[in-house]
């Protein structure tokens, strides 16, 4: 069920950078961020360049999606609420 | 419950996978930067469902795409269809107008030669004065004096300069209440009082028994022997003496963009010369249009040419 709401959402996500749709775009993305690692987000980053031709330039929305994908990669641990490195995790 | 996943391990397993995001994206992206139509392809292959998708949405006509389209887009295309049909109807307006300008201007230039006139833009509208009166741009530095006739088209007398500046008069006219003058009705051939009832109508009062319609020509012989207006409207009461007919002068007050301004007052006519005026307006009611004589013989004698010419092509 998880997979299949991800799914959804990666799917929704493409499809809104493809129509332009940056109000819905955004908001799923940080939360697609939020909830998982995001790395599907770079991918279809560069689809989405790739798709409008941006590599002819410069790949703006590929570029935003690495930094942002790592900087949330590297931030979230230190959210965490507990931070001990001896505690078990599923 | 034990778990051989700790969370040390687990970060440095994140980072290692982060690592090799970061990098694989990095080649990837150098890769797109060296190679564009590669990743173009590429992701117009991988992207052809969504581009479908998004093309069904955006144009397409079926119930779901329309109800998925959001009401503020359909609104502005509303509001954009609004705006072309009202360019669209302005400018045919703007047309409108300009053609009609051109039509009364090009009446007044085949005005009489035999009088000389003077055209003049109208200034304001019984709409805009509080009397039947034209405000008209020309005064007596132009020539005009008091008691000139004023026209629209070649000879449709509307009214007498009754004031004039140096740069504008005013023009009252035969609509205006009080004004009282002989007209002549071609019809029943008879003459008649009129009189101003004001807002651009006049009126004629004839005994009953007069056979008087809808569309009958009426002129002022006593002012000018051009036609005043055409009845618009018969009031007749079987039970009362008189009967009235309603005229408004061929072109509405509102319309009125130019008008030509005779160069001397009206003089006072005799009987015999309204009498004149009069039968020599019915005599010429009866011939035909040179314009359509000349239209007539031209398309005659095209006929001939090509019969002619048939005719000599068959022999060749």
């Amino acid at each position: 069920m998880r997979t299949l709401i991800r799914l959804i959402i990666i799917l929704v996500i493409a499809w809104s950078l493809v129509a332009q749709i940056f109000f819905l775009a955004v908001p799923l993305c940080l939360y697609y961020l939020a909830k998982n690692d995001g790395y599907e987000l770079i991918l279809i980053a560069i689809l989405v360049d790739g798709y409008y031709q941006a590599f002819y330039h410069t790949p703006f929305l590929s570029i935003l999606a690495v930094f942002l994908v790592g900087l949330v990669n590297l931030i979230k641990p230190q959210l965490l609420m507990y931070t001990g490195d001896n505690e078990a995790i599923s | 419950m034990y778990s051989s996943t700790k969370k040390a391990n687990y970060r440095q397993n994140s980072r290692n996978i982060l690592r090799f995001w970061l990098v694989t994206s990095a080649v990837v992206i150098c890769a797109g930067l060296l190679f564009p139509w590669l990743i173009s392809t590429i992701s117009a292959v991988v992207l052809y469902p969504v581009h479908v998708t998004t093309a069904w949405i955006k144009d397409g006509d079926g119930l779901i795409p329309n109800y998925l389209r959001t009401k503020a887009s359909l609104v502005a295309e509303v509001e954009s269809l609004r705006a072309q049909i009202a360019t669209s109807g302005g400018t045919q307006l703007s047309i409108n107008q300009l053609t009609e300008e051109n039509m009364q201007l090009r009446g007044m230039a085949n005005a009489a030669p035999a009088e000389k006139r003077l055209v003049a833009r109208v200034l304001a509208r019984p709409s805009q004065l509080p009397y039947d009166l034209l405000q008209i741009g020309r005064g007596s530095k132009d020539g005009v004096v008091i008691g000139a006739p004023v026209y629209t088209g070649v000879d449709s007398v509307v009214g007498i300069v009754v004031y004039v500046t140096e740069n504008y008069s005013f023009v009252d006219l035969f609509t205006s209440p009080g004004f009282e003058s002989t007209a002549f009705i071609f019809g029943p051939n008879v003459f008649s009082p009129i009189e101003g009832m004001g807002g651009g109508v006049a009126r004629v009062r004839l005994p009953q028994g007069v056979s008087i319609k809808e569309g009958q020509m009426v002129i002022l012989p006593g002012v000018s022997s051009g036609v005043y207006g055409e009845i618009i409207r018969v009031e007749n009461e079987p039970t009362q003496p008189e009967q009235y007919g309603y005229i408004t002068p061929p072109l509405a007050m509102n319309n009125l963009l130019y008008v030509s301004v005779g160069l001397s007052a009206v003089q006072v006519k005799t009987s015999t010369e309204i009498d004149e005026t009069v039968r020599n307006m019915l005599r010429e009611s009866f011939r035909l249009d040179t314009s359509t004589l000349n239209n007539y013989s031209t398309s005659t004698e095209e006929a001939v040419d090509l019969e002619n010419s048939s005719t000599t092509n068959s022999e060749t």
